[in-house]
């Protein structure tokens, strides 16, 4: 156990270093130099590149980020915010993100559970129809579709909700991003718990405890969800990652200053050091999910870690 | 009422008849299956009108889709008989009615889609992005399959160390971010369709070389490729024409899986400003600019929008008839 | 397993719910939703017009913009200028302090000059004193060989400074008016470390506001009140939200609801304000105009190839059916109504005054195409056009428009983020590009130095020694009437030869609630002044 949780540890690591590595790479071939501003003179600008260590080789500053990476500095923002360290700027943003995220991913899966299991139960008929519709629907519409439409009636015809986010009254202005960001969510969520739950009551266990007697319900909560809740975490998981990532527009949409908006913000400026460190958290949070998922399998499941000899 | 032993009573639903014995091949009973279903025939039908229309549509109203007026700009839809192209704007000291068809003595022109903000007709411009945006998505998914089965094929048949490292490399390919890999591509690469193809093949090549590969390790000890083997053929033989073909059914569907999720992020890029180049349009370069005045003009997203999210629609549609009646898992 | 999962996302979501602030706001609080978000809180690190306009109520000045008077004094009592222009010496007010209670004396005047000049820091705000005023030995102690303390800007006692030049500069007091001119606490900047104006802790005010919340690229910024400022019986509101929208629709749609008290408008909205008292429309300030390279580019330095781009140009259609709201046409790089003159009249009063050069007619474009053509001895042309893709619709406007009338042409476009536009620009990899220029003080001078020979923002390399000539000498004139005589001269010379062509001016227009009053427009930069605004509550 302890040797296969150390080799998944050693992976995630590499996995890290390469990720790091490549990100490093490709900022590399970005062109355009950090310093934009015509105001500023030749040899202001090679003072600022030697301020800054741009002017070393590229492995050097390679081996320089990563030294200070270790120790939980990720550099300053050269032009974005004018010298503030890049994690400033984004630990005052992910909560943001991360709080509208898990809304969205709690509210979906709840309604998505719910509606997979129903369809699961019934299989053929009405609910498993209106299952199917709301999952292909949901995930055929992009989210940004979903804001719009919220935006426009919720906010502008029927003045319901506020328009745009506002830091004095979080929970509210939350409301409408949250919405539109779980539609797909629940719509995913609702069609793969189907899926499973389906293939989990055609199992031979299930037939027999049903021959057996047992009611719907017991064998609703004694076999069917547990046994097909285990590759629904997983998809969750890969979601929620995917809404930190992808909420990117609704942030636009609704004026939310989370992550996503920093994202596109420091693309456009050319800002190294943040999108480096952005993509970085990005494929971090995704390592990491991943590992802890694995591990897990690993634990309940030793066909798992015996299997991966 | 006890008995000693009792049927397991069969309902209609689970009566099934059994596939497996009868003669028909594996396509033609992926077929029958495929068309059994509503659903799949109703996708399929919506996906072929979709792409006639992509192919006839751009010339239908008999204005070029780039053909630009600014004095005709914003003029609301008007179909003779349904729309008289008068729009309702919420203005801020009231409601004002615009009629631009009246204002400019435009009595028998018809723009069924309006036009835009440089006064280009919609409907062409709705059509020809269709055509655009599936185009991109075709040819996305088809390298990505070139490049991801002959990965994972070589991969799930090689095995052993080979298939260790090859894995690795795809695990750490898959770990980053795609949006982060392809915005920053967009940027470095001058934008145009090719970069964009070239985009959506790099995050598409590792999903379906996970695909080929599950399937290869599958087929490879079967007995037919054992067969083929003994009679002497060599490796690229035996992947290319004893596996290949056999695992069509599930590329096939794959690509379809793939549609939907390049449209998805060809819009993505052009709502953020990296989409294609000047004069070309696509159905998310429709969707940003619809978007921009949405409140304003609502005709301008709305054609469009509805579009893309039938296309979905479709594909979704077609690529789930498609997995159920070709996946070999659920032939019974 | 599951339970506890959905128990730990439970508890995520209650401690971020936590953090919810639901304080009911009491007073005066304006709403502002503007286009621009800060990129830097730092006074005298920021030199982009949303910096400047996020900080500018926290920023006391030694003069103010006044809407009226162009400017009045505001931490200054009173000023003099020396025989020559060049020596200024300011009076302070007296009881002048910060809003941590720190009294502001005239050091604090210097230390923000001595900053900005500070090679170490590598202010990009430097251009305030090399380029707009020629501070006395900014350059020497800017390269670092010369003592900090030998700079043109000194304390004479706690509440008199001197500002010394190296030529007269009549508009100084608009340049000390700029939020980098606003007086810097070193002591206090000191103790706050690489973390200075990073956070409402670590920022200071001097002016009518304190920053009551701001994170770094914050898109919502509050203020509250300053009771120690100067001048706190003038101002009525208790605080303001001030907040960028990229979209003018979320702008409008909030605005509509009530959610916002003054907004930013214009272009295809401004249909939806027609008539409405409450829509501002403020004259231009920034003037796009069309440039091209005149080291590379050989169709570019031909003139009759740039009369024809001008005159295929159809600036009316694109001002009204397009850019609406506003946007005017232009002739001149210099905008009107915006630079006044000694007495008051409009250094660019008739908008059309260059009329032979920049004005539409399809036909005289096509004769001075094809001799242009003729005398490059080509028959197509192929130029590359370099944008930011913010302007992507623009631009296939003016393609649709030159190759339509112009046979043979090709015009590339080469959209790119505004970064990429910047060093692209600056390093002169275009054939043809566009730019909407602001000046940061009132004066016909802002627009045309950028043309002159050797300057870091005249991009197209745009050489004429007549015209470098007369805009020095107007530098070192100190009689308002020949300075802006020899200023019209170098503006005439400069569009006869149509070293770029003007295409249109920007101005601004905003909604501004009725129950709102005392908002004013800002010449450039800055888009609106509501330090001293007043909200009636309805």
């Amino acid at each position: 156990m302890r040797k296969y949780i150390f080799k998944k540890l050693m992976l995630s690591i590499v996995t890290l270093f390469v990720i790091v590595l490549v990100l490093f790479l490709l900022m590399e071939l970005m062109p355009g130099s950090p310093f934009n501003n015509d105001k500023l003179s030749e040899a202001q600008k090679a003072a600022l590149a030697k301020a800054y260590g741009l002017d070393k080789p590229v492995m050097v500053r390679f081996f320089l980020y990563l030294r200070n990476m270790l120790k939980g500095d990720f550099g300053v923002s050269y032009n974005l915010s004018v010298n503030t360290p890049v994690l400033t700027m984004i630990k005052s943003r992910l909560p943001i993100s991360m709080r509208i995220g898990v809304c969205a991913m709690l509210l979906g899966s709840v309604f998505g559970l719910a509606i997979g299991f129903l369809a699961a139960f019934h299989q053929g008929r009405a609910a498993d129809i209106f299952c199917m519709i709301v999952s292909v629907i949901g995930i055929s519409v992009p989210s940004y579709i979903f804001a719009i439409a919220l935006s426009y009636y919720g906010g502008f015809k029927f003045k319901w909700l506020p328009l745009l986010y506002d830091f004095r009254n979080p929970v509210v202005s939350g409301i409408m991003p949250v919405l539109s960001l779980s539609v797909a969510v629940m719509a995913v969520i609702a069609r793969f718990t189907r899926d499973e739950a389906v293939s989990v009551m055609k199992s031979d266990y299930v037939m027999f405890a049903r021959s057996q007697g047992l009611s719907n319900m017991t064998l609703l909560f004694r076999y069917v969800i547990r046994n097909s809740m285990m590759p629904v975490i997983t998809v969750m998981t890969m979601l929620l990652v995917g809404l930190l990532t992808g909420s990117l527009v609704t942030e636009q949409i609704f004026a939310i200053p989370g992550i996503g908006f920093l994202l596109s913000s420091a693309i456009t400026a050319n800002d190294y050091n943040v999108v480096i460190t952005l993509g970085f958290l990005y494929a971090g949070i995704y390592v990491i999910a991943r590992l802890i998922l694995d591990i897990l399998y690993g634990i309940i499941d030793p066909r798992v870690r015996l299997g991966g000899k | 009422m006890n008995t000693d032993f009792q049927f397991h009573v069969r309902t209609e639903d689970s009566l099934e008849i059994d596939h497996s014995f009868s003669g028909d091949s594996f396509f033609k009973t992926g077929v029958k299956r495929f068309f059994a279903r509503g659903s799949n025939v109703f996708g399929l039908v919506l996906l072929c009108l979709l792409l006639i229309m992509s192919l006839v549509g751009p010339y239908l109203s008999g204005h070029n889709y780039a053909e630009q007026n600014l004095e005709r700009a914003n003029m609301a839809p008007r179909i003779p008989g349904i729309l008289s192209g008068e729009e309702t704007l919420s203005g801020t000291a009231g409601e004002i009615k615009v009629n631009r068809y009246e204002e400019l003595g435009l009595q028998d022109e018809y723009y069924p889609f309006g036009t835009d903000s440089l006064g280009r007709d919609l409907f062409s411009r709705c059509f020809q992005g269709l055509r655009v945006s599936v185009l991109i998505a075709l040819a996305a998914g088809f390298i990505a399959l070139v490049i991801g089965v002959n990965y994972g094929m070589i991969s799930g048949y090689l095995g052993g160390k080979v298939d260790l490292v090859m894995q690795q490399i795809v695990d750490i390919a898959g770990s980053i971010p795609s949006l982060v890999v392809v915005t920053l591509l967009m940027l470095v690469l001058k934008p145009g369709v090719g970069t964009i193809i070239f985009a959506l093949m790099l995050t598409g090549w590792m999903e379906m070389s996970i695909i080929a590969r599950t399937q290869v390790l599958r087929l490879k000890d079967q007995e037919f490729v054992q067969a083929a083997r003994t009679l002497g053929a060599g490796n690229g033989f035996i992947l290319f024409k004893e596996i290949l073909p056999n695992i069509t059914g599930t590329l096939i569907t794959q690509i379809m899986v793939s549609i939907p999720g390049a449209i998805f992020l060809e819009t993505f890029l052009s709502f953020v400003g990296l989409g294609l180049p000047l004069g070309s349009c696509s159905l998310g370069r429709l969707i940003s600019e619809g978007f921009e005045n949405c409140l304003l003009h609502p005709y301008k997203l709305f054609p469009c929008m509805v579009i893309l999210v039938l296309l979905m629609i479709a594909c979704n549609l077609v690529a789930d008839g498609l997995r159920e009646a070709f996946d070999t898992r659920t032939v019974r | 397993m599951k339970r506890c999962l959905i128990l730990l996302l439970l508890c995520c979501l209650l401690l971020t719910g936590c953090a919810a602030r639901t304080d009911s706001l009491k007073g005066q609080e304006l709403n502002v939703a503007l286009s621009l978000y800060p990129l830097t809180m730092d006074a005298q690190m920021q030199v982009d017009g949303g910096s400047a306009q996020y900080l500018s109520p926290m920023c006391g000045k030694l003069f103010r913009l006044d809407p009226e008077k162009g400017y009045v004094p505001e931490l200054a009592e009173s000023f003099e200028i020396s025989e020559d222009g060049c020596t200024y010496t300011f009076r302070l007010r007296e009881g002048l302090r910060y809003s941590n209670g720190d009294p502001i004396d005239a050091q604090d005047f210097v230390d923000a000059f001595r900053r900005m000049a500070d090679p170490l820091t590598a202010s990009s705000a430097i251009y305030l004193l090399q380029d707009l005023c020629r501070l006395k030995n900014v350059d020497a102690v800017n390269a670092g060989t010369m003592e900090p303390e030998k700079l043109g800007a000194y304390e004479a006692d706690d509440r008199t400074l001197v500002i010394e030049l190296e030529q007269p500069c009549p508009y100084l007091p608009y340049v000390l008016a700029m939020e980098q001119c606003s007086p810097y606490n070193r002591a206090f900047a000191d103790a706050c470390g690489r973390d200075y104006a990073t956070s409402p802790e670590t920022l200071l005010s001097s002016g009518p506001f304190i920053v009551d919340r701001y994170e770094p690229l914050a898109v919502q910024v509050h203020y509250v009140k300053n009771p120690n400022y100067i001048d706190a019986d003038l101002v009525k509101l208790s605080g303001i939200t001030l907040r960028q929208v990229s979209n003018t629709q979320q702008a409008m749609m909030s605005y509509q609801t009530g959610d916002q008290d003054v907004i930013a408008t214009g272009g295809e909205y401004a249909v939806l304000s027609q008539g409405d008292p409450c829509l501002l429309q403020t004259p231009g300030g920034m003037t796009a105009f069309i440039g091209g390279n005149y080291e590379s580019c050989k169709a570019w330095q031909n003139r009759n190839i740039r009369m024809a781009l001008s005159f295929a140009l159809n600036r009316e259609s694109i001002v009204k059916d397009f850019l609406r709201a506003g946007y005017t046409t232009s002739t001149s790089v210099v905008p009107t109504g915006m630079c006044r003159e000694a007495d008051g009249k409009d250094f660019a009063a008739d908008p059309a005054r260059y009329k032979d050069t920049c004005a539409y007619d399809p036909e005289r474009a096509a004769e001075y195409w094809k001799k242009g053509m003729e005398e490059l001895g080509v028959q197509t042309l192929e130029l590359e056009f370099l944008s930011v893709s913010g302007n992507q619709k623009f631009v296939e406007i003016l393609k649709d428009q030159w190759e339509r009338t112009l046979p043979g042409f090709t015009l590339n476009a080469r959209l790119v983020s505004s970064a990429q536009f910047n060093d692209l620009r600056v390093k002169g990899e275009f054939d043809v590009y566009m730019i909407a220029w602001g000046a940061d003080y009132p004066d016909p001078n802002a627009f045309l130095a950028i043309f002159e020979s050797g300057s870091p923002i005249n991009n197209s390399r745009y050489t004429n020694a007549d015209f470098d000539k007369l805009l020095h000498d107007a530098a070192l004139e100190l009689d308002p009437g020949k300075r802006f005589d020899m200023l019209h001269q170098a503006e005439d010379l400069f569009m006869a030869d149509l070293g770029a062509i003007p295409v249109y001016v920007r101005g601004g227009a905003f909604l501004i609630n009725e129950n709102v009053k005392g908002v004013a427009p800002h010449f450039s930069g800055i888009q609106l002044m509501f330090s001293f605004a007043e909200k009636e509550e309805a």
